[in-house]
């Protein structure tokens, strides 16, 4: 070929300085059973802040309970009396309302016996506005 | 009653404690026709059913109204509607208590 006249691209005198081609892996870090430990120990202590904290609600609970307990003659009370209202009042439209029907007693009582048959929420409401009646029956509702 | 009982002789209660509404339930809640349906199995307790129907026939109207309240029904069809005829005619107005706001006094 031409020989050493042609200026090529060599490394410069002496080469290149030394560099790091090696694999890096260093070891660092948590070993594998300690983090297994930390991990549990955070669990645990979770736990035993929930079991704590679930105990005071159950006391808590408890407390209500009783107090509805030691409230219920008045609420019971109430109830009776403005279903007992309720129901006056309802005789008393029924009577003005069907008086020119033949053969209807007013009043009549659908059942044989002469029990207290506690009435529907469909009864009591029946001549008021639907929305009173929805609100009676869907207003509170034990599930969500 | 049956011919062979086999959940008394093997001393178990697969279905025995759902049959009647009137038997023992979780919590001690009492079934709202809880009363008419004693009034009537007492009734009827061992006469037979021939002669169940023939003389239970009060309770068993008034247990099932109580769980169907047809009768109770047909009565408040009946009042509404006569009411609202009343209306249209123009003969009643509803109190103020039946409309408006909902009272709260007891």
């Amino acid at each position: 070929m031409a020989g050493s006249k042609v200026k090529q691209d060599m490394p410069p005198p002496g080469g290149y300085s030394a560099f790091d081609y090696k694999r890096n892996l260093p070891k660092r870090g948590l070993s594998g059973y300690s983090m297994f430990g930390i991990g549990i120990g955070i669990m645990a202590i979770g736990y035993w802040r929930i079991f704590s904290w679930n105990r005071e609600r159950r006391r808590l609970l408890i407390e209500e309970l009783e107090a509805r307990i030691a409230l219920m003659p008045l609420i019971q009370a109430e109830h009776d009396r403005r279903t007992l209202r309720m129901l006056r009042e309802n005789l008393e439209e029924e009577s003005i309302i069907m008086k020119d029907v033949p053969g209807w007693k007013v009043g009549e009582s659908v059942f044989h016996t002469d029990r207290w048959v506690p009435p529907l929420s469909d009864e009591l409401f029946s001549l008021r506005p639907r929305e009173q009646y929805l609100h009676k029956r869907f207003g509170f509702l034990w599930y969500v | 009653m049956p011919l062979v009982d086999i959940q008394s002789w093997l001393g178990i209660n697969i279905d025995r404690w759902m049959l009647l509404q009137s038997g023992e339930q979780p919590y001690k809640q009492a079934a709202r026709c809880h009363a008419f349906e004693k009034e009537w199995v007492e009734c009827s307790h061992g006469i037979g059913q021939i002669r169940a129907k023939k003389e239970c026939q009060l309770e068993f109207e008034d247990f099932f109204e109580c769980m169907y309240r047809k009768k109770t029904r047909q009565r408040m069809h009946a009042i509404r509607e006569q009411r609202d005829k009343l209306i249209k005619e123009g003969k009643y107005t509803p109190p103020a208590h039946h409309t408006g706001q909902p009272d709260q006094n007891p």
